[in-house]
């Protein structure tokens, strides 16, 4: 596919309170669990227009995943959201017990992954959301790119037999795509394609370097594809097959730890079914820290000059 | 026996000596069948399942709406078993209420088992909840009560607590929550047998006044003998009725004895998981003049 120029569009949580009260029309069953954040997604639409549907626990987030699940095992569709530390690692034994293990489906939206969090810095830094939500038995785990696929991934979660891990930064803006995009889970985008090595990234932050990786790196003469790796579990296979074959080397880029997250999905398949050289960027076993996206993204060597410094060397010696 | 209506009706039955009676028979049957399943296990959780048994039994014979019949009917009342290790207490029950046969009892923690020690609501038909892992019990109940609210049901949720469990913050946090949503439709208990894992409540983490506690948190709070079937029906009566007017959930603090019916584990700390032999039927049934 062509990608068109990035847009500045609606940021992410407009996008998802505008796509939540459609869905909320829709699927009468779907109850909004927030604990203390609320407006931070400005809500006040929501809670005035299904006050009944919309449920504030206070800061207690094991709390808010164990109601869900019972709500869960009554045939509701609970929705549930915190920023993303809160939201996995905070009550992760709620989520393996009573929704994954109970097989009582619910949503979770982690809000402001990774370097997203900028100015509440470390506590609040996910880079661990992913591997943590992977390895839970039957769980679904994304990072919508954008508006567009963040719509399409809600409504498949919400229709969804499984414990639903969705990834959302609140203030990204820009696009890639359209409204007429469908992103099945277990599927990828080709965003580029190209002939030497191949960038697989997920989220907007990570592919908007892979993008710009790809053109410093086709200026020195090596050729890139890149594709968007939305659905992180279950992980697009036979995409994996075809760019190992067709590639020498592959590169992962997440805004997350390179362990555990979509590069370890990804080495983890490939090195068993199709093995090529793969090289994970992302967070190399640190801590966040404060700062704002400019620094962070630099910091943690989340920028396609980065990248393409890396892959430059990295692709001689393959 | 219980009885295993077909309809989900809730009439109130009045208290009487006939009524204690059978309720006392049924109470040493399920001990007998607690000592027996864990004694052809070999080993398990015996102090904690001895010490609900007059709870269980009132709930499931008096008060729980549910039919084995259509053990998925989704206006039956729910039951959650937050301490989940008293799973043989509660198998026992459902097997006698027909959820299963009485056979599967003597298959507890077997491979391919359908009566795991702490109970799965995806194995075991009866089970509403899954838990186990304590503390989480109570935020499902609520879940399911507030999930009631919204689908305008007028069931009842049931949630049994241990006493060690409200060493858990998640307890807490579950607690301020129903009061605050004013769930008039859910009734806890805390088996209070004043001993956990590694002893005597008072020593590990001192939860008193446990009454005091619940009652600050907004909940209709009464103490009683959790052995003491009169006492249960009475104070079940009095605040489900109290609840539904005021729109607060219940709390009923039971003072029970752990290991109750096994007069070597009585009260001791060994009891809460131990090996069991097939003598200690024997013991148990002489020492609460059982006649099979």
């Amino acid at each position: 596919m062509t990608v068109k120029p990035l847009e500045q569009d609606i940021e992410m949580r407009q996008a998802y309170a505008e796509v939540m009260i459609a869905l909320m029309k829709k699927h009468e069953k779907i109850v909004l669990i927030q604990a203390d954040l609320m407006y931070a997604h400005g809500f006040e639409a929501i809670e005035a227009m299904f006050p009944e549907r919309i449920v504030n626990v206070g800061v207690a987030e094991a709390n808010m995943i164990g109601i869900a699940s019972g709500m869960s095992a009554m045939g509701l569709i609970p929705v549930v959201h915190s920023f993303a530390s809160f939201a996995s690692r905070r009550c992760y034994d709620q989520t393996f017990v009573s929704s994954g293990l109970g097989k009582n489906p619910i949503t979770i939206i982690g809000s402001d992954p990774g370097v997203y969090a900028t100015y509440n810095g470390a506590t609040h830094m996910c880079f661990e959301d992913v591997a943590l939500m992977r390895v839970i038995p039957d769980t679904v785990v994304t990072e919508p790119t954008d508006r567009y696929i963040l719509a399409d991934v809600l409504e498949q979660a919400i229709l969804a037999d499984a414990t639903y891990y969705i990834r959302l930064p609140r203030r990204e803006k820009r696009t890639l795509y359209n409204e007429d995009i469908e992103a099945p889970i277990g599927s990828s985008l080709c965003l580029r394609s190209g002939r030497d090595v191949c960038f697989l990234g997920a989220g907007m932050l990570s592919l908007c370097a892979c993008l710009e990786a790809a053109d410093i790196l086709l200026q020195k003469g090596i050729s890139a594809s890149v594709y968007d790796f939305y659905s992180i579990k279950p992980i697009d296979e036979a995409t994996l097959r075809h760019v190992a074959k067709n590639h020498a080397l592959l590169v992962t880029c997440e805004n997350h730890q390179a362990v555990g997250g979509l590069g370890g999905a990804i080495v983890e398949f490939v090195s068993e079914s199709c093995p090529v050289t793969v090289i994970r960027c992302g967070i190399q076993g640190t801590f966040g820290e404060v700062g704002d996206m400019g620094y962070l993204a630099e910091r943690f060597s989340l920028t396609g000059k980065a990248l393409a410094e890396k892959i430059m060397h990295a692709y001689k010696e393959v | 026996m219980y009885n295993s209506s077909k309809t989900l009706s809730n009439k109130k039955t009045e208290y009487s000596e006939e009524l204690e009676k059978r309720l006392v028979s049924l109470a040493k049957k399920t001990r007998i069948d607690i000592v027996t399943m864990i004694a052809e296990a070999g080993l398990g959780h015996m102090g904690g399942s001895l010490s609900v048994v007059e709870i269980l039994v009132i709930l499931y014979e008096l008060y729980l709406c549910v039919d084995a019949e259509h053990p998925e009917d989704p206006e039956r009342d729910r039951f959650v078993l937050s301490k989940g290790h008293a799973g043989p207490c509660l198998y026992s029950i459902l097997a006698r209420r027909g959820f299963f046969d009485s056979s599967l009892l003597w298959t507890m923690n077997r491979g391919g088992t359908r009566l795991p020690s702490h109970v799965d609501h995806l194995l075991t038909p009866g089970v509403d909840c899954t838990t186990g892992s304590l503390g989480q019990g109570l935020s499902m109940a609520i879940g399911m009560a507030y999930a009631a609210r919204i689908k305008k049901s007028n069931l009842h949720v049931y949630a049994l607590l241990s006493d060690g469990e409200c060493d858990e913050g998640q307890t807490w946090e579950a607690a301020m929550s129903c009061a605050h949503f004013g769930l008039g439709n859910l009734m806890g208990f805390v088996d209070c047998n004043k001993f956990q894992i590694d002893g005597p409540t008072k020593n590990v983490m001192d939860l008193e006044d446990l009454e005091a506690k619940w009652n600050s948190f907004g909940w209709i709070t009464r103490r009683i003998d959790g052995h003491d079937f009169q006492a249960l029906y009475n104070t079940i009566e009095e605040l489900r009725e109290l609840g539904a007017t005021a729109k607060r959930p219940q709390m009923i603090i039971c003072d029970t004895i752990k290991g109750k019916g096994h007069p070597d584990l009585e009260g001791r700390r060994v009891s809460h998981h131990l090996n069991v032999s097939k003598k200690d039927i024997t013991l148990c049934a002489t020492h609460i003049h059982y006649d099979s």
